[in-house]
């Protein structure tokens, strides 16, 4: 009877594709070797990299678990691509198996030109089965099936433990600095790096040519975490968490409620978790004292830091990976940076006890679906940094008002150590010194109330801020609006009923209160523009679109003042990477400036003149005026708070324009008399791109 | 009198807007199109479809004002009003000055007001032609600026805050592919918002012959 029976067969060339081509990086097929190990219940899991540097170097793996029979190699071991199917079922030293498809494994194998493994199983306790891969013998063959590979068998050594050790010789290409950085990375994550859980598996990286990279595997600096986070959600939803301080004393306490406060205390639809955190301070003297130096806490949370998140007690890449900031943590630092740690000074590590697999990782290993239950298990851990945030708040108000308490006790003690070193002093030169001391004083006491003054005034204009843009939401409702309407019709029924006449007797009135409602309008537009939300995100701000925006909004506001504006933008589209309200409010300033100039100066045919220029990768904004120019003060005074020649002045708008420019990394520079006779204000910004 | 706007008769405007003054000063444009005005003195009726019924039985067309709950006047704004109106099929005009952070506000409901005046332009002839522009809709007749169209929407980010506004910043190549249009979370279908993140991409039926961002509308979302 003919055999009917066919089946797929895979060219040799697939396992290229399925190993370099889909795996391609070193620390991911390593890393599947290790769960390989961690599977087989190993403690220990060591890589060493001799001579890998350059071609032809080797790695050799080694594990202490319980190896391999020559079935596990056969039906296990050597089969590609068999994801894990039906119940899962603990190892026999209690792990929830890692699991993987083979792939990576494929990948780790074929850095070399041979790999061969030897792995000592539990029984037979004295065998030894080793297996050689010669990938040229693939190169020779057109078909997989037609390689094959012979399981030896021999005596074990004697004293030798059970485990598995693969060597991969001749390796095709290098291994560079940035790869062995990746690979410590990963496997100091991997399993245990923050010496919390009993089960441990521990990665060892031996690797002589990249000795500095393999030492910060051993080494962790949590104990010097100024503030420990620990947060859990239990299989019921409900969450707790509190923070110690870095002595361990607990500083916070919050129950479910607390921690779910965004939520109105709903639970969370995760699996049960636990959320480790550490932020540190990274103060030269908050260091003072310590044991560890603040430079190597730095170089340990660059390679380490990142929030981890761990699913039965196996890390799972990206989250926590350089640029993976998955908590959004910087974001919210950038919101608002008070009190909140980032992702260069903290490190946190999230374990999930996830036997039923509720969170399910992508095919390409690049996480987990965005499931749900994903989503309630980052909602946790951003809601627990939220809380932590708050509380640390509180306490920073709180300390403030007490330093303003104890300041002036503290400054009657100062006085009163002062007076008796005085006192000791020879008699001739007491006299001397309080006079001294006094002179100081009373300097110390102008400079006081100077400060003082330029707080409240700073108050002031918040407050001012804030009631012009609560008028400015009344005043662009109703009252324009009514004006608006009635003059309109004004305007409809005079052109109607009077006809030729309207015009003669009507229409320049009826035009100066339209025109005036325009100018009005400006000021509700302009303050509630001002004010938008999303004008403070971090984002990419095209200038000249910025600039524009500016001008637009100002041009019935200078109208009104009979301000000619000239405007040259530079040709391109130049742009930085900050919020688009820092750049409306240093060309209001200057704006302001030169219309407050002309109303001082009485000046006749006002000019403004708004251009841009862009050199190499700088910006500059150059604001001039044929004003009167900068007179009465010196030029380098015009920067300083409170320095004003207006008589109802606040001095605020060029110092407000000078600290916005230096938070963009800027210079400002000025003329007191540009071409025009006026002032000229300059802003040099570096751009992003054009 | 009545104007006649595809075989339908409008004799009386509903004038809506918690100032009394304002009304007066809309019921000039309404005097002045030789129309009847119905001041709704408030405060309107607590729930929408209530309000959205009494108003439909005085008049047979409506002004409404945005801001409706200054004072005790309403329970709901004026775009949630319109858009209610139109989903009866009764045509409304939404007169508002609008600013970014009412656009956030108005944006789900954009789809349903056709007629968006700003109190500057608002006049007899804004009026007639937004509530022309009302009743075409219902027969199925977009103006070039209303009509949604297919199109790929890219997403930028996506931005929760504490005080739970929720928003995506995205871009929508064919309209304009240098303009980033800010929308409200709630507007996307939560089983397609759950796989949305920065650099997403999906399609939406948006009006692309919109002329500026505070009157295009997405709606039809697909992953």
């Amino acid at each position: 009877m003919p055999d009917n029976k066919a089946h797929f067969r895979f060219s040799t060339d697939i396992l290229r594709r399925l190993g370099e081509e889909l795996n391609p990086s070193l620390e991911h097929g390593i890393v599947e070797l290790a769960k390989n190990s961690y599977d087989a219940d190993a403690t220990k899991f060591t890589v060493v990299l001799a001579n890998a540097d350059k071609p032809g170097g080797s790695v050799i793996i080694s594990d202490d678990g319980s190896g391999m029979t020559p079935t596990d190699i056969r039906d296990g071991w050597l089969v590609l691509g068999q994801s894990r199917k039906g119940s899962i079922k603990r190892t026999p030293g209690g792990r929830i198996p890692a699991g993987y498809k083979g792939l990576g494994r494929l990948a780790a194998l074929r850095l070399g030109s041979v790999a061969s493994v030897k792995t000592r199983p539990k029984t037979p306790s004295e065998a030894e089965y080793h297996i050689n891969i010669n990938w040229k013998d693939f190169d020779s063959a057109a078909l997989v099936e037609q390689v094959d590979l012979l399981i030896g068998e021999r005596k074990r050594k004697s004293g030798s433990t059970t485990g598995t050790d693969i060597a991969i010789t001749g390796l095709r290409a290098g291994v560079s600095r940035a790869e062995v950085r990746r690979l410590a990375r990963e496997l100091i994550l991997l399993a245990d790096p923050f010496g919390q859980t009993k089960n441990s598996f521990t990665p060892v990286l031996v690797a002589p040519e990249f000795d500095d990279i393999a030492k910060i595997v051993e080494i962790g600096y949590l104990v010097d975490a100024d503030f420990h986070l620990h947060a859990s959600v239990g299989p019921n939803g409900r969450a707790s968490a509190s923070v110690l301080d870095w002595k361990g004393k607990e500083l916070f306490k919050a129950n479910h409620n607390q921690v779910a406060e965004r939520r109105s205390g709903e639970p969370y639809g995760c699996p049960p978790a636990t959320f480790d955190f550490w932020a540190f301070l990274l103060k030269a003297e908050t260091f003072l004292g310590r044991n560890s130096k603040i430079q190597d806490v730095r170089a340990w949370l660059d390679a380490v830091g990142g929030v981890h998140l761990y699913q039965n007690e196996l890390r799972v890449s990206p989250y926590g990976n350089p640029g993976n900031d998955w908590l959004d943590i910087n974001l919210r630092r950038a919101q608002s940076p008070e009190e909140r740690p980032s992702t260069n000074n903290s490190i946190g590590k999230i374990s999930v006890l996830d036997e039923t697999f509720k969170l399910v990782q992508k095919t390409d290993r690049s996480g987990f679906i965005e499931t749900e239950a994903f989503k309630q298990l980052r909602e946790f851990a951003q809601d627990a940094l939220e809380w932590m945030a708050r509380e640390r708040l509180i306490v920073a108000i709180k300390r403030r008002e007490q330093e303003r308490k104890q300041a002036p006790e503290k400054a009657e003690k100062a006085k009163a150590d002062l007076e008796k070193a005085i006192s000791a002093a020879p008699k001739p030169a007491q006299a001397q010194l309080r006079k001294a001391v006094l002179a100081y004083d009373t300097q110390k006491e102008r400079e006081v109330d100077v400060l003082r003054k330029e707080v409240q005034l700073y108050r002031t204009l918040s407050t001012a801020g804030i009631t012009a843009a609560t008028f400015a939401h009344e005043s662009s409702g109703n009252p324009i609006k009514v004006i608006q309407q009635s003059i309109n019709a004004i305007q409809r029924r005079g052109k109607q009923q009077f006809e030729m006449q309207y015009d003669a007797s009507f229409a320049k009135p009826v035009d100066a209160i339209i025109r005036s409602i325009d100018t009005l309008g400006v000021l509700s537009t302009a303050t509630l523009s001002l004010i938008d939300q999303d004008k403070r995100r971090i984002i990419r701000v095209d200038l000249h679109h910025v600039i524009n925006n500016v001008v637009k909004m100002f041009e019935p506001f200078l109208n009104g003042r009979d301000v000619d504006l000239k405007l040259n933008l530079d040709i391109g589209s130049p742009f930085i990477r900050g919020s688009e309200a820092a750049v409306e409010s240093i060309l209001t300033n200057l704006i302001n400036n030169s219309v407050s100039a002309f109303e001082l100066d009485g000046t006749k045919n006002r000019t403004l003149r708004i251009s841009t220029t862009i050199e190499a990768d700088t910006f500059t904004i150059a604001v001039a005026d044929n004003g009167p120019g900068i007179t009465g003060i010196a030029k380098r005074n015009i920067w300083l708070p409170g320095q004003t020649t207006k008589p109802h002045g606040t001095g605020l708008g060029l110092t407000i324009v000078r600290d916005t420019v230096i938070d963009l990394s800027g210079t400002v520079d000025a003329d007191e008399h540009c071409d025009l006779g006026g002032a000229e204000i300059f802003v040099n910004i570096p751009l992003a791109g054009k | 009198m009545a104007i006649t706007i595809a075989e339908r008769s409008i004799k009386r405007i509903s004038i809506i807007d918690d100032d009394a003054r304002s009304r007066d000063s809309y019921e000039l444009s309404v005097e002045d199109l030789d129309l009847e005005s119905v001041s709704e003195n408030g405060p309107l009726d607590e729930a929408l479809p209530d309000c959205v019924r009494a108003v439909s039985e005085r008049a047979d067309a409506a002004i409404c004002d945005y801001h409706l709950k200054v004072k005790a006047y309403s329970s709901f704004n004026g775009a949630e009003l319109a858009a209610g109106f139109y989903k009866k099929q009764f045509p409304a005009v939404l007169c508002t000055k609008w600013h970014t952070a009412m656009i956030d506000e108005m944006r789900q409901y954009l789809r349903f007001i056709p007629s968006l005046i700003h109190p500057a332009k608002l006049d007899p002839t804004s009026i007639r032609m937004g509530i022309e522009s009302c009743i075409r809709e219902f027969e199925g007749q977009y103006l070039a600026v209303r009509r949604p169209w297919r199109a790929l929407v890219r997403v930028e980010d996506i931005l929760k805050t504490d005080q739970g506004s929720d928003f995506a910043y995205v871009v929508v190549p064919a309209w304009n592919s240098n303009e980033v249009v800010k929308l409200p979370l709630n507007l996307i279908p939560p089983e397609i918002l759950k796989n949305l993140s920065g650099g997403s991409r999906l399609h939406a039926k948006v009006n692309l012959g919109a002329a500026g961002n505070e009157e295009l509308f997405f709606e039809e979302w697909e992953l």
